[in-house]
């Protein structure tokens, strides 16, 4: 599915197996920005449908991936703010407080929901620079392409990110 | 790097473990979805046929507007300085039902004030007079200047709004585009933007403007700012999908966007206007510019680190930088400044630090911060200038840049070297470096500050050197690998003259020495057109065939016009006598 002819190809069936196989991937970046489960969902449909409609424009100049992490980023990103800018308090927040809100987090003991809660105070870029080159195993240059920055930028995202947890685990 | 390995091993399955599986539902609705927007794509065969609203399905309406092709670009109409603009969303831009019928009045002191475009820009429902004519009813009419309640908490306005103002601005005075023009990034700039995002909170209008001043090129060249409808700008980033462009409007100062953009940087630093890229604009910002992107940076020790992608934090940009060389870090990218003898302005350059070009990309190492470690170190070794990238890492994890000016970085510090000739790619080359690593304490100045070639090729790659005394000569020399500190005692041992190499300066002074203590009170350099090196004190460690500095306090030193290739005998003349040297610990003062 990487390498179609035409993105015009894709029809709600095709487009749909395409990002099932990329979705868990696809559903880190959007959950590294707004650390919420259920935005997570909301911004996932609106980038899915965003990139979708998008789809016929897409020129092939980066990989199929590559395109729709950086438009679930920007999305995610997008959401985020307006989120933020709406003031928006309820109870979801309070329970991300610990970080967090994936059932594997919950589970997973003291030091992981203080670890979750460390991820949450790290900036969403951050953990995004973060989740796709150690997460995804995502090279600089294509996390970089993804966040739509500059190599070293990510570079230094990561390695910053990198040192709050490893002064957490300290 | 085996460290990182293994915690990316770690921190990557708890990344990966994190993320929540979706929520009941979440498939269909996206399958829903797509099979919406594929019905919509079939619809589009007659795209600009205006389709009533269907407000009783909910089902979004269509409204005609002139088709969205890039020769629309530039055909916003401007009316007495009002740009008319209304998010009618139809099928033909693609747009979310959402947002349909939004209707947005940006005052127009927003962007006096702020961008100072001189033209004022409303953005109205159609009826000028109109402040605003939001339409958030279910109803498909023109809705209430008062919207209705969010229904949801999914950042979206009210659920349901699926109708256009049909009163609004006439179709061609507005022109909207369509999100896969945003993804291929074409826009000529600058241009303004005006985001899809408009609804009333809080008694305001909020609206998302993009203003694209750069080249061509990916939409993170460019500035997000928000406007309130009381002017009042804020930073919110978010990925527009109407975008609109203001022909014949003035083009937008692109330092002005930055500054806009900007909230780190104290408002008061740009009172008389955006200082030129290079000025050192307040005690706490730097206005830079690399690789042609505009940077500030900004002096916050709690926050050392990028704020924004155009923002770099550095450490203390306070004190010291007359005339001096200055390096800073986050532990990947390293800037260095040199400033100007006043202060005033600076050039500089960034390097990337320790990247690896390895399989797995990560970095070679982190460059720690070390306020007041080893400041100083010199290298020798072999640069391979890569054929395509700029920097490459080898052995030693020293990166070079293809260019007559170098500069590398190590695992832990970072250096600045001259080739002996331009590099060209593929080719070796012998260089010789000086490094300085991350933040450097102000009362270090002229250590940090020492920026010079070493002639030839020999250079220690060791900040400590012994070197043994010669008996019967009076020269100590003593180095911390930087440069070389020749001292011409007298007989007495009580008097000297003095010869720094590496710095190219000749000094001269008086000292005392007592026993084991030979105390340098004062010590001025003595080209006096050239510089002048204050070193405040020195406590010297002196026996009769070893010296060693302890201690070593320092100026400002200003080192405009000195030639370094003047003393290339010197460094060998000092090596063929004496010394020793422990290399000093500096203290934190």
């Amino acid at each position: 599915m990487e390498s179609v002819d035409s993105p015009a190809q894709y029809d709600a069936r095709s487009f749909g197996e395409f990002i099932r196989a990329h979705d868990k991937q696809l559903r880190g970046v959007a959950w590294s920005v707004v650390r919420d489960r259920h935005q997570t969902d909301d911004v996932m449909q609106a980038a899915y449908e965003k990139a979708f409609r998008a789809l016929p424009g897409f020129d092939g100049r980066s990989t199929m991936s590559t395109w729709l992490h950086s438009i679930v980023y920007r999305t995610a990103l997008d959401h985020l703010r307006y989120e933020g800018r709406r003031r928006h308090d309820d109870v979801d927040d309070l329970r991300n407080l610990g970080g967090g809100g994936g059932d594997s987090a919950a589970a997973g003991g003291v030091g992981r929901v203080e670890l979750d809660a460390v991820m949450g105070q790290l900036g969403p870029e951050d953990r995004t620079a973060l989740m796709l080159v150690a997460g995804w195993g995502y090279s600089y240059d294509d996390a970089a392409e993804i966040l739509g920055e500059a190599r070293g930028t990510v570079a230094s995202r990561v390695s910053r990110a990198r040192r709050r947890l490893e002064r957490w685990e300290q | 790097m085996t460290d990182h390995r293994d915690h990316d091993d770690e921190l990557g399955a708890f990344l990966r473990s994190e993320v929540p599986e979706p929520g009941a539902g979440y498939w269909d609705g996206i399958d829903a979805m797509l099979r919406r927007v594929e019905d919509e794509r079939a619809d589009d065969a007659a795209p600009f046929e205006a389709a009533p609203s269907a407000p009783e399905t909910g089902e979004p309406g269509l409204t005609a507007v002139p088709p969205v092709t890039e020769e629309s670009l530039g055909r916003v109409h401007t009316d007495e300085n009002v740009i008319r603009l209304t998010d009618m969303t139809t099928n033909t831009t693609g747009l979310p039902a959402r947002n349909r019928g939004n209707v947005l009045v940006l005052a127009a002191a927003a962007l006096i004030a702020v961008l100072g475009l001189g033209a004022i820009f409303t953005i109205l429902s159609g009826d000028p007079s109109t402040t605003i004519d939001a339409d958030f009813a279910d109803d498909g009419t023109p809705g209430p200047t008062t919207p209705a309640p969010d229904d949801g908490d999914d950042g979206s306005p009210a659920e349901g709004d699926g109708a256009a103002t049909t009163d609004a601005v006439s179709p061609g005075s507005v022109w909207l585009y369509a999100p896969e023009i945003i993804e291929r990034e074409e826009f000529p700039r600058p241009f303004l933007a005006i985001g899809d995002d408009a609804e009333p909170y809080d008694g305001q209008i909020w609206a998302s403007v993009l203003i694209a001043t750069g080249e061509e090129g990916p939409f993170n060249d460019d500035t997000w700012a928000e406007f309130d409808g009381l002017g009042q700008p804020d930073i919110w980033l978010p990925l527009s999908t109407l975008v609109q462009q203001a022909e014949g409007l003035p083009p937008v100062e692109p330092s002005l966007v930055e500054v806009i953009a900007d909230t780190s940087t104290p408002p008061e630093a740009f009172a008389n206007g955006v200082p030129a890229i290079g000025t050192v604009i307040s005690s706490t910002g730097i206005r830079a510019e690399f690789d042609g992107e505009p940077w500030i940076l900004i002096d916050d020790p709690d926050f050392p680190y990028f704020i924004e992608e155009s923002v770099v934090a550095a450490t203390s940009l306070t004190g010291g930088n007359v005339g001096g060389r200055r390096c800073y870090s986050d532990g990947v990218v390293t800037y260095t400044f040199e400033f100007s003898a006043d202060g005033g302005t600076f050039t500089g350059w960034q390097v990337p630090v320790g990247f690896a070009d390895d399989a797995d990309g990560l970095p070679a190492a982190d460059l720690p911060f070390a306020p007041g470690g080893e400041l100083l170190q010199t290298l020798s070794g072999v640069v391979t200038v890569p054929e395509e990238d700029r920097y490459q890492v080898l052995e030693s994890s020293v990166a070079a840049e293809a260019g007559g000016f170098g500069r590398y970085s190590t695992s832990s510090w970072v250096i600045s070297a001259d080739f002996m000739t331009t590099p060209t790619a593929g080719e070796e080359q012998v260089y010789n470096a000086v490094g300085c690593d991350g933040p450097v304490a102000d009362d270090l100045a002229p250590v940090e500050a020492t920026y010079d070639n070493f002639p030839g090729e020999d250079v220690r790659p060791s900040t400590t050197a012994a070197i043994e005394t010669v008996p019967g000569v009076n020269r100590s020399c003593y180095t911390d690998g930087a440069f070389i500190l020749a001292l011409d005692f007298t007989d007495d041992g009580r008097n000297f003259n003095a010869i720094q190499t590496g710095r190219v300066a000749t000094f001269s002074g008086t000292g005392d020495v007592d026993g084991s203590d030979f105390i340098v009170t004062e010590l001025v350099f003595g080209d006096q057109e050239n510089g002048r090196v204050t070193i405040a004190y020195a406590n010297w460690d002196v026996t009769p065939d070893r010296a060693v500095v302890s201690e070593i306090g320092a100026g400002a030193i200003t080192y405009d016009g000195i030639d370094c290739a003047e003393v290339a005998d010197d460094v060998t003349q000092a090596e063929d006598f004496l010394g020793a040297l422990v290399y000093p610990t500096y203290p934190s003062r």
